[in-house]
């Protein structure tokens, strides 16, 4: 009974790190510097980050569970093509249903909802996990990395049109109930309208890559500070020890 | 084999799965897509003429007349007309369709013309609204599929500076978009805008003579003199009203291009072509040619001399007034020599496929000869019926091809009109065929350029064969 417990706290754990991998540690955008064709296209506003992230969370959802499904089916010389067929139909799927339901998103992503077919994040995703991994797990990775790709967009995004309006509209692109900006700063900081261009994507982009750079070498200096804290803790008990174990031989035959 | 096969199969399947869903998903929103493009681009109609925001549309979607396609009226929330739209469809090609836009109380506000352009990037549909006066109200990118932020930067930076102009002397702006693709497909739609509207005001320019102008074609291929064309008005049965000559000359000053209007020997008056770019000076001279108006062109001799503009006026009106004369007496051997004034007595051949030549003089100068021949290719296939081909050629005394007139032919739509639009590879050949002009003459229709190359090089072989003799 204690052994099925820890057995399924341990599954539980799995899943939830599966899930958030995606986010920080495994971010496409950040770290992995996947699908960065819309990261520089579609990001010049929150909205449309966003936007084109719930895309990809729809499509890289669906795409890993039907991939994980059929996967014993396919055989290895037909498994690029299959994934692609699979991938290009939820793309065009999402794409029919962006344009009936959000047109002003659809029309502000333009030619980037199909290019999502050639976002390697998501071939990616079906050929590295998907296709060796079950459906439950394929989904929650398909949509940890999704979720990872869109708030990497959103943050993206929203630093853009910070800088470029000093505004973040809402209710634009998106199908919300209302429609507005949110902050409206007016300082001149806030003008740059260079951040709205695709020089401004890559600059944005170079800023968070470098911020995010520095988290995780600051993280892996900490932890070799540790590591070599430990280590030099453990040599200092050993010596304790060995000197203990000297007086007291040395003790014993006074 | 079983193995590939099996593959097969599993590509076969997904893709099938994969057609399916598409279908499925498609067959759902497609009438959404269909309304939302609707009143998207009806909101836009009313957006680009300032008018109240319809918070309701109605759609007619049944057509009123043979020209009009639809109505659209759109209502605020308490149910009053804030403006209509009535769209017509354009014939042309090029443009979609042309919307008439009028305010809540019935008051024509102008027109806008949707043209869509399939560019190296993708579809560009462009709306191009004009006012009453024919100026540019706004040029609006209505849908795409090119690269957004440059489309974005076209609509914030370079569709302001077409506000204001004229559609009858537009200046774009300038090359250096950043997007050369779209931004010629907006200029491309500008200038099908201004070409229609301009046919469209010619025709009004017309109506200023004959009121019941309905359609009007131009008959002069090549300028003649200062006489640039001779266009024939037609009324709405397509009855041929008269003729306008629209003559040209530059009289130091300025280029004076003048509508001069002959009915049945009768002078029906003088106007300027561009009564909108005219002076007050010239629109003054004009007026005393109105002294004219109704009388028999025998008796039309303006010889005025009180302004800088009358010499040239009296240069022209007399001009056409003589090539209308002579038109009267050679026009249907003006068709072969534009400078011809009779034709000499019908000689038959019997050489096939010439059936006879008669020649053409200027007055005693022999101009050259014109080729009457006749194939008849009988049926050729089981989907083609073939027929009697009657064609003349005209070929100058040099042996040189001036015009070829399809008298006779058994053949409609496309593969015709493809053979009128290749006749003018003809004019100016002086010898057998090349390989160059056979394809091209081909390419309007295998049998049909067939035939037309056999009677030229019969005609010009004949020619030929007179000179050496």
């Amino acid at each position: 009974m204690v052994q099925s417990t820890a057995k399924k706290k341990k599954a539980g754990n799995t899943y939830l790190t599966n899930f958030v991998k995606g986010f920080i540690r495994e971010n496409p955008i950040f770290v992995f510097l996947l699908g960065m064709c819309p990261a520089l296209a579609v990001t010049d506003s929150l909205e449309t980050g966003l936007g084109m992230g719930l895309l990809v969370v729809f499509v890289l959802t669906l795409s890993n569970i039907v991939v994980s499904l059929i996967k014993n089916l396919i055989p290895d010389e037909i498994r690029i093509p299959s994934y692609i067929v699979i991938i290009a139909t939820f793309v065009t799927i999402v794409e029919m249903l962006t344009e009936a339901f959000a047109p002003p998103l659809y029309e502000s992503l333009g030619i980037f909802i199909p290019l999502i077919v050639v976002n390697c994040l998501i071939m990616g995703r079906a050929t590295s996990f998907a296709s060796k991994n079950t459906v439950l797990m394929s989904a929650i990775d398909g949509l940890g990395m999704a979720l990872g790709f869109t708030v990497a967009l959103m943050l993206i995004g929203f630093s853009r049109e910070i800088l470029a309006t000093g505004a973040i509209g809402y209710g634009i692109y998106l199908p919300l109930p209302v429609e507005g900006s949110l902050f409206n700063l007016s300082y001149a900081l806030f003008n740059m309208e260079v951040f709205v261009g695709p020089a401004g994507g890559f600059l944005v982009i170079g800023i968070w890559l470098a911020v995010f750079n520095a988290i995780g070498q600051s993280k892996q200096r900490k932890k070799e500070e540790d590591r070599r804290r430990w280590i030099e803790k453990k040599k200092r008990e050993a010596a304790e020890r060995k000197r203990k174990k000297a007086m007291e031989s040395a003790g014993g035959s006074a | 084999m079983v193995y590939k096969l099996r593959i097969a199969l599993i590509l076969f399947v997904i893709g099938a799965l994969s057609g399916l869903s598409i279908v499925a998903v498609n067959s759902f929103t497609e009438d959404i897509i269909e309304q939302n493009y609707l009143r998207q681009e009806l909101e836009v109609y009313f957006d680009i003429f300032d008018l109240e925001k319809a918070e309701q549309f109605e759609v007619d979607d049944e057509p009123r007349d043979v020209y009009c396609r639809r109505e659209a009226r759109g209502y605020d929330a308490d149910r009053n007309k804030t403006g209509e739209l009535n769209f017509f469809c354009v014939e042309d090609d090029d443009v979609w369709e042309r919307a008439v836009v009028y305010d809540g109380n019935g008051t024509r506000l102008g027109q806008v013309f949707r043209i869509d352009h399939e560019n190296a990037h993708g579809e560009v549909i462009t709306l191009v609204a004009f006012d009453n006066n024919q100026d540019i109200v706004e040029v609006r990118i209505m849908r795409h599929t090119n690269t957004p932020n440059y489309v974005r930067r076209i609509e914030e930076n370079h569709l302001e500076p077409f506000k204001g102009q004229s559609l009858g002397d537009v200046s774009f702006y300038d090359g250096r978009t950043g997007a050369t693709v779209t931004y010629n497909s907006v200029v491309r739609a500008v200038n099908i805008t201004a070409d229609n509207v301009m046919a469209d005001r010619a025709l009004a320019d017309y109506r200023r003579f004959y009121p019941d102008a309905e359609s009007h074609e131009t008959v002069f291929r090549y300028p003649i003199g200062c006489i640039e064309a001779r266009i024939a008005i037609y009324d709405n049965d397509e009855n041929l009203l008269g003729y306008i000559y629209q003559a040209t000359k530059d009289n130091d000053h300025e280029a004076i291009t003048l509508n001069i209007a002959i009915q049945q020997g009768e002078f029906l008056g003088v106007k300027s072509a561009r009564e909108d770019l005219a002076s007050d000076e010239l629109l003054e001279a004009l007026e005393k040619y109105e002294a004219f108006e109704g009388e028999p062109i025998d008796n039309v001799a303006p010889d005025f001399d009180e302004t800088v503009y009358d010499e040239t006026i009296n240069h022209l009106v007399n001009q056409a007034i003589v090539r209308c004369q002579e038109d009267d007496e050679a026009r249907h051997i003006r068709q072969f020599f534009l400078w011809a004034t009779s034709m000499g007595e019908e000689v038959e051949i019997d050489e096939e496929p010439l059936l006879s030549y008669r020649p053409v003089y200027e007055n005693d100068t022999l101009l050259g000869h014109v080729y009457e021949a006749e194939i008849d290719t009988g049926p050729l296939s089981n989907t083609y019926e073939g027929g009697v081909f009657n064609v003349s050629v005209a070929v100058t005394p040099e042996g040189v091809v001036n015009n070829i007139v399809v008298n006779e032919i058994n053949e409609s739509g496309y593969v015709r009109d493809a053979l009128y639009d290749n006749l003018d590879i003809y004019r100016g050949i002086d010898g057998p065929l090349d390989e160059a002009t056979h394809s091209d003459a081909l390419a309007g229709g295998t049998t049909l350029g067939g035939v037309i190359n056999d009677i030229i090089e019969a005609a010009l072989a004949y020619e030929d064969a007179r000179e050496d003799d």
